[in-house]
């Protein structure tokens, strides 16, 4: 090797070489390390933006729906609302009033029921249930024939929506022989319910 | 051995130009400088991109509140439309008594009489609402006896019964049937047992569906 070489190699340190390299090095990921920082938030902005835009489109076609079927809407709750038995003067947090634990008291009778009474059935209401959104009405008649009676179900089914039968039974009078011709009055018993709303 | 005539300083700069570890660390500088270029650039684009982004990000929520206000103008007519979706399976499924007993008495053929007859849910579901629960039968088991008449076919009660299956909603199944024998002073009687599931399908009942709130709002 030429001296001089030699002795330049011996007079240079290398480590501040290294040095450089580690520097350059770690200046570049550093920088690469920012980039990507900045680009996972401009990916989680751009994410965000997503979820906001579909969240807008969704907002906006159901404000649109709303106020398209707004007439519609209004009609058919008033409707099927009507059908619905206010049950007054309990409510879930309230001990019942003497006059509204009564089962016979007929002044809170909904219309439906109001109208078995006035065919000839007898009445009674079941107690409420804490929770259960029904009024139950049991029913009694012995005066009704069956082409009577089934309009007048068929009736109170069509004008209140949410009524549910739970037992019905019919009967034949013993005093009467099979096949009789004559029109017969069936011993009925209905067990009703009437979906049923809180003051 | 020694350099006479070269001075340290031009050593040592000698060393720097020759020396592989510092043509590694010339190289690295070098790459690093071009780097720094593209770094500027993805750094300028980045920037650029981010701040459209926060832009647009500033707008959409903007518009999300406006959005928000406006609907909450129908926060009573939302509740309405949530309570008429509630009430949609009783609507649907609710089974017309009226229309079981309209549709037995179109079944039952001439020799044959009902005396007695009833319709019980066997089984229910809630239905879940927004103050609390309303109980739907989802099953009712339909009993029908009766008595023959006087010399009547046997197999009367059987076809009565595939008739009134026909007629009732569908999936619906006898679960028994009972003809008791005829005797000389008193009438032949039958008893059937029908499982009638409330699922909405009334069409053998001559009820057309009940359409979902939903489905029209």
């Amino acid at each position: 090797m030429n001296p001089n070489i030699e002795a330049s190699l011996e007079a240079a340190n290398p480590r501040v070489a290294w040095i450089v390299i580690a520097g350059v090095l770690l200046l570049l990921v550093g920088e690469g390390g920012w980039l990507w920082h900045q680009a996972r938030s401009n990916s989680a902005i751009d994410q965000e933006n997503g979820h906001l835009r579909e969240a807008l489109v969704r907002t906006k076609a159901r404000t649109d729906e709303l106020r398209t079927n707004e007439a519609r809407i209004k009609a058919l709750y008033a409707r099927l609302n009507d059908a619905i038995v206010v049950r007054k003067g309990q409510s879930d947090d309230r001990l019942p009033l003497p006059r509204a634990a009564n089962p016979k008291d007929q002044k809170g009778d909904p219309p439906v029921i109001k109208a078995f009474r006035e065919s000839g059935c007898e009445v009674l209401r079941g107690p409420n249930e804490l929770g259960n959104l029904s009024v139950t009405y049991a029913l009694r008649s012995s005066g009704v024939e069956f082409h009577r009676l089934v309009p007048l179900i068929a009736q109170q089914e069509n004008s209140n929506t949410f009524l549910v039968v739970d037992n019905l039974t019919l009967g034949r009078p013993e005093s009467t022989p099979a096949f009789s011709k004559k029109p017969t009055a069936l011993n009925a018993r209905l067990v009703l319910r009437l979906l049923a709303a809180n003051p | 051995m020694k350099p006479l005539f070269v001075s340290q300083e031009n050593i040592i700069k000698r060393a720097y130009r020759r020396d592989r570890w510092f043509k590694l660390a010339g190289g690295v500088v070098i790459a690093g400088l071009f780097l720094q270029l593209a770094f500027a650039y993805r750094l300028i684009q980045q920037t650029l991109t981010g701040s459209s982004l926060a832009s647009e990000n500033r707008i959409l929520s903007y518009s999300i509140h406006t959005a928000n206000a406006a609907r909450a103008k129908y926060a009573d007519l939302e509740k309405k439309l949530a309570d008429l979706h509630s009430w949609g399976p009783i609507l649907t499924n609710r089974l017309p008594a009226s229309a079981v007993l309209a549709a037995i008495e179109q079944a039952v053929p001439g020799g044959l009489v009902i005396s007695h007859l009833s319709l019980k849910a066997v089984q229910q579901a809630p239905i879940k609402l927004s103050t609390g629960v309303f109980m739907l039968p989802r099953m009712y088991q339909l009993l029908v006896g009766g008595e023959r008449a006087q010399g009547s076919d046997s197999a009367l009660v059987e076809r009565f019964s595939r008739s009134l299956l026909a007629k009732m909603p569908s999936s619906s199944r006898q679960l028994s049937q009972h003809v008791g024998p005829e005797e000389t002073e008193r009438l032949g009687t039958f008893q059937l047992v029908l499982e009638l599931p409330a699922n909405g399908n009334y069409h053998s009942l001559g009820l057309s569906p009940v359409q979902q709130p939903e489905e029209n709002l």
